[in-house]
């Protein structure tokens, strides 16, 4: 077979082509890292090649899963707010809100750091739960910290946007009606009952997050819904 | 022994095909027309992705913001996923002003490259900007930023500044001094319109790495429930937090949602084997338009919508943009 021309010389050619494997299987290793996660952990094979790109892969943001509305669309998270000013007067907001996050993308951001609390959440008083071990109760006690760090920075933020009124903060799960049960009973998408408050400690019915002394707590029950949209 | 010689040359004549088709892969010419057009498309969603950032900056990045700069020097979080500080100097400065200057240089060298003026510059510098402003954002990205992060990345490897760019009109006024005085620095900094292994090294990525995104969206969703019942469509649109159209009516039409899901599904999943035969492109870039648009008009994700079609322009590849390897190249 006669050898071909082409614009760049042989040996430039095998340096970028080293330069375009390595690139492509670090586009190629984050997601199948992710997928290949199991009870075990990470699939030993994917864990050895991923590593030494590891670094490579989060300094170009490669290292993504692109597990969009997957592996089934969910339901949203939330936070709502509870303002109260010195009076004890008080105003619920919803967040994201689309009346006060404008334009769009705005908003989306908004949604994504809501979502992102949500992710990170683990249940308060971990000591009391399945197991004593400490080996076991230890790490997620670092995630419970990670947790509160960022819900703690939200509550600051937040307390800088209301001037420094009392600021209360609780996770909200905005459940989708099922097809058969939206046929059924068509119900707007906004239904009180549809927003269902998330617990914070394990077994507990309803949760209000607290930031330290800073913020009372609202009764077990109470209904701070009050959506703006 | 003669097995054996027949199995060497055997080798060696696949191994010299693989390479040729290697080569053709990623080291012929190409135009950058196409590149160019997204250049300027991802330009302008960047520059407005900035400009919303630039109004409302604090709440994003600096003391006061969601993700604090404080939570940034936290020992706690060393490890984590969240360790992403050590990326992005703005973890670090703390002055408002300082931060909101370098919003402000970072939108004027987005739109520089939008418009395509001193692109082999302001290309890489786009990029690293906007790669410190997503380590920044930890908490607040989604898909948009994804995308618009990695076309940059891509495009900024080809000279898109040699066409519907202001780098293309300098050229042709200065195209004698620079023939004249045979300067490489301008005639690299103002590339004249040829064809560019770059360019198609820029396109060859771009097209592989959509592959990778749509095949892993695909195989993520092969894991649940409702994609393969076809119901997927009606929990997506039925999400109040993404509706920018109230969908809700479909529900009366369970065959159409049903049709909708499994399009989708099947699509996504078999992109990355059925993008490249020339027979079955137009079908999936037609399926991947309807897609998107959809996600922009109705799942209020107009900005990832967008991207996402414009990403797809990778795959257009008309015939003359292929030049034949003994025309004239640059790198």
């Amino acid at each position: 077979m006669p050898s071909e021309k082409f614009a760049t010389s042989g040996g430039t050619r095998k340096v970028v082509s080293i330069l375009l494997v390595t690139h492509v299987l670090a586009i190629l290793l984050p997601p199948l890292s992710l997928q290949s996660r199991g009870p075990m952990g990470i699939s030993p094979l994917i864990s050895t090649l991923m590593q030494p790109l590891e670094a490579y892969c989060q300094f170009l943001y490669i290292d993504r899963g692109y597990a969009f509305f997957a592996p089934d669309p969910g339901p949203s998270h939330l936070i709502q707010i509870r303002v109260e000013d010195a009076n004890g007067e008080s105003n619920d907001f919803l967040y994201p809100n689309l009346e006060r996050q404008w334009p769009r993308l705005l908003y989306h951001r908004h949604f994504m750091l809501t979502e992102f609390l949500h992710a990170l959440h683990r249940p308060k008083h971990l000591e009391n739960a399945m197991s004593s071990e400490e080996t076991y109760v230890q790490p997620l006690q670092v995630e419970r910290d990670r947790y509160e760090l960022v819900r703690d920075s939200y509550l600051r933020h937040l307390q800088e946007e209301f001037e420094g009124k009392r600021i209360s903060i609780r996770r909200i799960e905005h459940q989708l009606p099922s097809y058969d049960l939206y046929m059924a009973d068509p119900r707007p998408l906004n239904h009180p009952a549809s927003y269902l408050p998330l617990p914070d400690h394990l077994g507990a019915d309803v949760d209000v997050d607290l930031s330290e002394s800073m913020i009372e707590p609202a009764s077990s029950g109470d209904r701070l819904i009050s959506r703006e949209r | 022994m003669m097995n054996r010689n027949f199995l060497v040359h055997a080798g060696k004549d696949w191994w010299k095909q693989v390479a040729t088709q290697w080569n053709r892969f990623w080291f012929v010419p190409r135009k950058v027309g196409v590149l160019a057009t997204m250049r300027i498309i991802f330009g302008g969603l960047l520059l407005y992705s900035h400009l919303i950032l630039a109004i409302h900056l604090e709440d994003f990045i600096g003391n006061q913001a969601w993700v604090s700069q404080q939570l940034g020097q936290h020992p706690s979080l060393e490890g984590s996923d969240l360790d992403l500080f050590s990326m992005s100097y703005l973890w670090d400065v703390q002055t408002q002003g300082i931060l909101r200057l370098h919003q402000m240089f970072t939108i004027l060298v987005t739109g520089f490259w939008c418009v395509g003026f001193l692109t082999r510059v302001t290309g890489p510098l786009c990029w690293f900007l906007q790669l410190m402003c997503v380590h920044r954002l930890t908490g607040a990205l989604f898909g948009f930023d994804q995308i618009i992060t990695y076309a940059v990345m891509y495009l900024m490897i080809a000279p898109t500044g040699m066409r519907y760019s202001i780098d293309a009109w300098l050229r042709a006024k200065i195209s004698d001094r620079i023939t004249s005085q045979k300067s490489i620095l301008l005639d690299w900094l103002f590339p004249g319109n040829r064809s560019s292994v770059s360019a198609n090294i820029a396109t060859r990525l771009f097209q592989i790495h959509l592959c990778v995104i749509y095949l892993f969206g695909g195989l993520s969703k092969s894991r649940g429930v409702t994609w393969w019942d076809g119901s997927a469509t009606w929990y997506s649109i039925s999400n109040l937090e993404y509706q920018s159209i109230d969908m809700t009516w479909i529900a009366n039409y369970p065959m159409v949602i049903a049709t909708l899901t499994t399009v989708t599904f099947l699509w996504e999943l078999s992109y990355a084997a059925l993008i490249w035969p020339r027979l079955t492109r137009p079908v999936v870039l037609s399926i991947a338009l309807g897609v998107h648009l959809g996600i922009a008009s109705a799942l209020g994700m107009a900005t990832f919508g967008f991207a996402m079609i414009a990403a797809n322009l990778c795959f257009i590849e008309p015939r003359q943009e292929i030049l034949s390897e003994d025309q004239t190249a640059v790198c």
